[in-house]
């Protein structure tokens, strides 16, 4: 079945199985900045960007993507070019192995695109779908932080 | 579950005909549940997000929910229905991932019962509108919580809270784990002309709802024996006996306010 979407802006046409999920053909597309955790929308470390919104795409069948907005953690900055949050992630010591990264990044974008200013509530819940089980969720806090600081400076 | 058919209806009567076609089928509305379990007949699934089933109405003073209207679409709404309750109870299915897509009539349909939406519509005597190919049937929410495998096979099209808890004030407590994790017990009170109404709910299969009576006996009496019904499981949130004494410390907390 053919699965029509825009992704990180660009306009693409997938073939999918029926019963698909959205992770697997993601990362069969060479969108593999979204991992494979836990398989039951756990652990966030597969999360996208739907429609502004983050899901777990190890939750949702490729069709029901069709038709929608889809952005991964490919489309937020680059390796040469790290976004904002990406840089204050390394700077503030919120990697560590890096597997909950992409998700961790895509929920603080998500928060901080509504959010110019969060409180710690609003942080935490923003966060709550992400697990990481390296650094302890203080120093990613400090990330997200630091980087709404210096997006409003910018 | 080896799906070999995966269907994006565009209309009820599409729907239907999908659904009388293809009996071995699964219908999907967020996904939360039928993305991770397994069902071994399931061959086909149908997805329900373009059957229009996304709004939230006001009618009369009854608030109209669509099935396919999620948890964090509840949240957004701000209902001012029962003081906000609404959205409160939302905000704790789960993390916010899930709550973006998980659906609130997928949550009723899967028999979600250890969430927190079963208890809240039995408290708000909610209303399940259902559609099958012969014709759409009201459901009080307590029947189908009664005899869930009568409505197998139909499809929610929305729910109705009804305009009588409008202005009433609740009391809502939950206690669990983590803020977003599955309760250890619910334990909510509205109210209306009657009077006081409580519901109990917990990790398990069926909540119930009380009317309170202003009697000295009333926890020997009659809350004690009824949360027999809700038959506490024994599990990692804890015993029978410590969620019955959650259940009381919850309900003395709402005596003293």
């Amino acid at each position: 079945m053919d699965i029509k979407v825009t992704i990180n802006g660009v306009k693409k046409v997938f073939n999918a199985d029926p019963g698909e999920k959205l992770l697997d053909l993601l990362r069969r597309e060479g969108y593999k900045g979204a991992k494979r955790g836990c398989s039951t929308g756990d652990c966030g470390s597969c999360a996208v960007i739907i429609n502004g919104k983050l899901v777990n795409s190890c939750l949702i069948f490729a069709g029901q993507a069709d038709g929608h907005t889809i952005t991964t953690i490919e489309a937020i900055g680059t390796v040469n070019e790290p976004h904002i949050i990406q840089r204050t992630f390394v700077e503030e010591g919120a990697v560590q192995c890096g597997f909950c990264t992409p998700g961790m990044i895509l929920a603080t974008k998500v928060l901080l695109d509504k959010e110019k200013d969060p409180t710690l509530t609003q942080i935490r819940e923003a966060l709550s779908g992400n697990l990481c089980r390296c650094t302890g969720y203080v120093k990613i806090e400090n990330a997200v932080i630091r980087s709404a600081e210096k997006m409003r400076s910018e | 579950m080896k799906v070999k058919k995966y269907f994006r209806p565009r209309d009820l009567n599409e729907f239907h005909r999908l659904s009388a076609e293809n009996p071995d089928h699964k219908i999907l509305a967020g996904g939360t549940y039928v993305a991770k379990m397994k069902f071994p007949k399931v061959d086909t699934i149908i997805d329900i997000q373009d059957l229009g089933l996304k709004g939230i109405k006001e009618e009369n003073g009854d608030i109209h929910i669509g099935a396919n209207v999620t948890f964090t679409d509840l949240i957004e709404a701000k209902l001012s229905y029962c003081g906000g309750l609404v959205g409160q109870v939302s905000s704790h299915c789960g993390p916010i991932t899930i709550r973006n897509i998980a659906t609130i009539g997928g949550n009723v349909m899967a028999g979600y019962h250890w969430n927190d939406t079963t208890p809240l519509l039995l408290a708000l005597e909610a209303t399940l509108m259902f559609t099958s190919d012969s014709g759409v049937k009201a459901v009080p929410v307590s029947s189908f919580i009664a005899n869930r495998s009568t409505y197998t096979g139909l499809l929610l099209t929305s729910i109705i809270l009804p305009s009588k808890y409008k202005d009433a004030k609740p009391f809502y407590k939950r206690f669990a784990r983590t803020r977003s994790d599955i309760p250890t017990s619910i334990f909510i009170v509205v109210n209306n002309e009657e009077g006081d109404h409580i519901t109990v709910g917990s990790a398990t299969v069926k909540p119930v709802r009380i009317m309170y009576s202003a009697d000295d006996e009333f926890l020997k009496n009659t809350l004690l024996p009824r949360l027999n019904e809700v038959k506490f499981m024994d599990d990692l949130r804890g015993k029978p006996e410590f969620k019955e004494k959650i259940v009381i410390s919850q309900y003395r907390e709402w005596k003293e306010k």
